[in-house]
């Protein structure tokens, strides 16, 4: 479940603006998600061969060339998407944590189902 | 101090300490291997090393003349190793993978059951190997190992058990170490190897434990008390073998190697062990070359090979079986015939050790004591040692080191070839021609008209030529018939003779030797056997004749021969002592075409025989039956009437047998004490009749008779 929910948060991180693997991790520590750069890099290469991510190399004084990612237009329509599934699900699972006994369930099945895939 | 290294990485030149530098290699290459099914995986671990290059640049920032390995350490840990990747991961296979490995060292007993993941018959092996955290295949074997000894019982539990237990699909079995079959270092099938790897000991210790059976029943003769086992199990060791091989699966894989061996499994000994096995296989290449190119090992060896090579690229399993029973029983014979080997050379040193005190008279040269040697050490002994060291090697598993060692074993076979040419060769020119002198002998006329021939042994002590090391009784010391040896082995007593009977052309007896021998040339030969010393002495009508001649060890064997020619005037006798039974005749003819040795123990001419008076008439040889032997009185003379010695046993034979008839009608009335009695005074009238003729010189032909009859019915009563 949680393999979604990676590329999601990395897509939206990326989404405000380019940011660099380094950065990425920083904001991610910051909302005490935990993640390792090793794990983070192939991840951010496979959404750029999926064409979700484009970089371009900045020269640093302080160091090696750093790649900096920025979403391309096709990233950007993928994220509205996860945007939506993710509402979507976290949405009805708050109404089936909420549960008032059967009035909610009558209520719930006017509702599109939500196929979640994680 | 740690040594400190400048390496360039991403462009940059970073000193960096040596070990540290080590563990960064390590680190990418850990990363290669894990993404090495990645489409990006180049791209991926080029970031990652640039973000290294990043971080190293800081602590170089940061006042750090060098990278430590506490540096590496650091960023290693915070870049996350590839196992931890998958916490958080997309990758389907290597979250699944990960998984197993945590079922593999935490799956839970559970319940006995039948195993249908990991079955050969019925899974059942695998279940109980599972349940009892053993390998599978050491479980197949205990229970192929009972069978053997349970008549069937095995075989019916096995049905039983397959028809209780539930069958699972179990993922893995869990196992830490395997039995696997060690295929990069068999000699049939790896099997013993593969046993070896499992219990961590040296690969020749189950090969030797293997075979010792098999070499002790090949021996089973020389245990008087007798080892029955082992006869029996040899044949069952083979079969054995048989069945571990189609039992315990090959090691085939890295993963599977290192579980035969009990190596933990990670990302490193993988690798480590792709590398072992690259210059493993050129090394096993090139040693096999080198087999090859030797020629006296290689034979066998090649054959050996040759069933391999047909055997691998077959994949084909019954094929593959078909070659490895093949290869069983070659070892097998293979191995007898080393025994047999290590047998006779055994014998060749003991019976050489023998026979030494005579090389003396051979050897009248240097030459020849050269080629004898050559012959002894480079032809015989040679190709048993050479021989015997390369079965010992198979067993042990060392390898050649070099190829010269088989040309080196080819080149001095091959001069044992040489020795022995060369030695027939000389030995055979001093045997070519023979010589021979006659001469008479003074005779005078015996007073009786009868000729005695009796034979002194001659003065000295003269021993026979003892073969048997073990036997110390002297009884049985016989050696070579004809041979004997002095005490300081200085010469030789030979009883290479033979007597002639003749008739004699006037009226006396007449008596005249032969000497024979040989040489390289005629004249040569007379000269030699004109020194046969030969004293004929004669006292009345005896002769007494020396029972063999004697040869020095300088005068050497030349096959010195003598004839002791008789003629007898028509009506008179002759004797000769049964001692001439121990003559031999023994003649070395070399030559053009080589040497050719004749060798006649028990001599004996047609016409006459030792220990017998004779007679001659006008057609030869008679025997002559009259005369009594005045020198053994204690010996009954031969009857008057002319039937054979055979015949009068037979008859007497048949008298028994009728006697035991009366006896057994009589046995009838046992219980009455008028039958017994009857048996008594019949016995008793026997004796009577014997004690009544004894005086007769008549009788004494009927004594003897029925004191054979008697001591028969002796023993047929004490038998019933």
């Amino acid at each position: 479940m949680k393999k979604g929910v990676l590329e999601f948060c990395i897509l939206s991180i990326i989404r405000r603006g380019e940011a660099y693997p380094s950065d990425i991790i920083e904001e991610m520590k910051k909302a005490e998600l935990h993640i390792l750069e090793g794990t983070l890099y192939p991840l951010l290469t496979r959404l750029k061969n999926a064409d979700l991510l484009s970089y371009r190399w900045v020269e640093s004084q302080s160091g090696p060339p750093r790649k900096y990612f920025s979403l391309t237009d096709k990233g950007l329509s993928f994220y509205a998407e996860l945007e939506a599934t993710w509402r979507g699900m976290a949405a009805a699972v708050e109404r089936v944590i909420n549960t008032k006994g059967e009035e909610t369930r009558e209520e719930g099945q006017e509702e599109q189902p939500l196929t979640v895939n994680c | 101090m740690k040594k400190v290294i400048n390496i360039n990485f991403q462009g940059r030149v970073i000193p960096i300490e040596e070990p540290a530098y080590e563990n960064l290699k390590k680190y990418v290459e850990s990363l290669r291997t894990y993404f090495s099914n990645e489409e990006g995986r180049e791209e991926i671990v080029n970031d990652i090393e640039n973000r290294i290059a990043e971080l190293f640049n800081e602590k170089m920032k940061a006042g750090a003349s060098f990278i430590t390995e506490a540096h590496v350490e650091a960023i290693i840990s915070s870049m996350g190793r590839p196992e931890q990747f998958d916490e958080l991961s997309m990758n389907d296979e290597s979250s699944s993978s990960q998984s197993n490995q945590h079922e593999r060292t935490e799956h839970p007993r559970g319940n006995l059951f039948r195993n249908a993941n990991d079955k050969l018959i019925g899974g059942i092996c695998s279940g109980i190997g599972s349940y009892f955290r053993v390998d599978t295949s050491i479980i197949r074997v205990l229970f192929v190992l009972l069978a053997f000894g349970s008549f069937g019982f095995m075989f019916f539990l096995y049905i039983i058990l397959w028809a209780i237990l539930p069958s699972k699909y179990v993922a893995e079995t869990v196992v830490r170490r395997k039995l696997y079959r060690d295929a990069d270092h068999k000699v049939i099938g790896g099997v013993l190897s593969g046993i070896a790897q499992y219990f961590n000991i040296q690969v020749w210790i189950p090969r030797l434990i293997f075979l010792l059976p098999v070499l002790l029943s090949v021996f089973k003769e020389s245990f008087p008390f007798g080892f029955p086992i082992f006869y029996g199990f040899s044949g069952s060791l083979v079969l054995t073998y048989i069945i571990l091989w189609a039992v315990i699966p090959k090691a085939v894989t890295a993963t599977e190697k290192m579980e035969m061996k009990g190596e933990k499994i990670d990302l490193e000994s993988i690798k480590q062990k792709f590398q072992d096995e690259m210059h493993g296989l050129k090394k096993h290449v090139d040693e096999n070359k080198d087999k090859w190119a030797s020629t006296l090992k290689s034979k066998s060896s090649e054959f050996a090979q040759e069933v391999k090579e047909t055997a691998q690229p077959a994949g084909r399993g019954f094929f593959r079986f078909i070659a490895a029973l093949f290869k069983v029983f070659v070892f097998f014979i293979l191995g007898v015939i080393a025994l047999t080997l290590f047998a006779l050379g055994t014998a060749i040193v003991v019976v050489g050790n023998a026979l030494m005190p005579l090389k003396d008279f051979m050897i009248n040269s240097n030459m020849i004591q050269l080629y004898g040697w050559g012959t002894v050490l480079l032809f015989l002994l040679l190709p048993i040692i050479a021989l015997l060291i390369y079965f010992f090697r198979k067993l042990t598993g060392i390898k050649s080191k070099s190829s010269w060692l088989g040309w080196t074993w080819g080149a001095l076979w091959t001069l044992g070839w040489i020795s022995v040419t060369m030695f027939f060769v000389t030995v055979s020119k001093d045997f070519k021609r023979s010589g021979q002198v006659k001469q008479p002998v003074q005779l005078q006329q015996p007073s009786t008209g009868k000729l005695k021939l009796m034979f002194t042994d001659p003065a000295g002590k003269y021993y026979p030529i003892d073969f048997d090391f073990f036997n110390e009784n002297d009884e049985d010391l016989e050696g070579i018939v004809g041979l004997r040896l002095s005490r300081n082995e200085d010469s030789l007593l030979m009883t290479n003779m033979r007597i002639r009977l003749q008739k004699s052309n006037d009226d006396s007896f007449h008596v005249s030797i032969i000497k024979r021998a040989r040489a390289s040339s005629a004249a040569d030969a007379e000269l030699y056997a004109e020194q046969i010393n030969f004293t004929v002495e004669q006292s009345d009508s005896v002769l007494n004749l020396p029972h063999g001649f004697i040869i020095d060890n300088k005068n050497k064997f030349r096959n010195q021969q003598l004839i002791f020619v008789v003629e007898i005037p028509v009506g008179k006798e002759v004797y000769i002592d049964r001692k001439a039974s121990n003559f031999i005749w023994v003649n070395f003819r070399g030559g053009a075409r080589g040497l050719s040795v004749e060798f006649d123990e028990d001599y004996e001419d047609e016409s006459w025989r030792p220990g017998v008076w004779y007679k001659m008439t006008e057609n030869g040889i008679e025997r002559n039956g009259d005369a009594l032997d005045l020198d053994r009185p204690d010996r009954p003379p031969l009857p008057d009437s002319p039937i054979d010695p055979e015949e009068k046993i037979e008859r007497l034979r048949e008298e028994i047998r009728e006697k035991e008839r009366e006896l057994e009608s009589a046995d009838n009335r046992i219980n009455e004490k008028d039958s017994l009695a009857e048996m008594q005074v019949g016995a008793n009238g026997y004796n009577n009749k014997i004690s009544s003729s004894q005086s007769s010189s008549e009788e004494r032909d009927r004594k003897g008779n029925f004191q054979i009859l008697f001591r028969a019915l002796n023993l047929l009563k004490l038998a019933r």
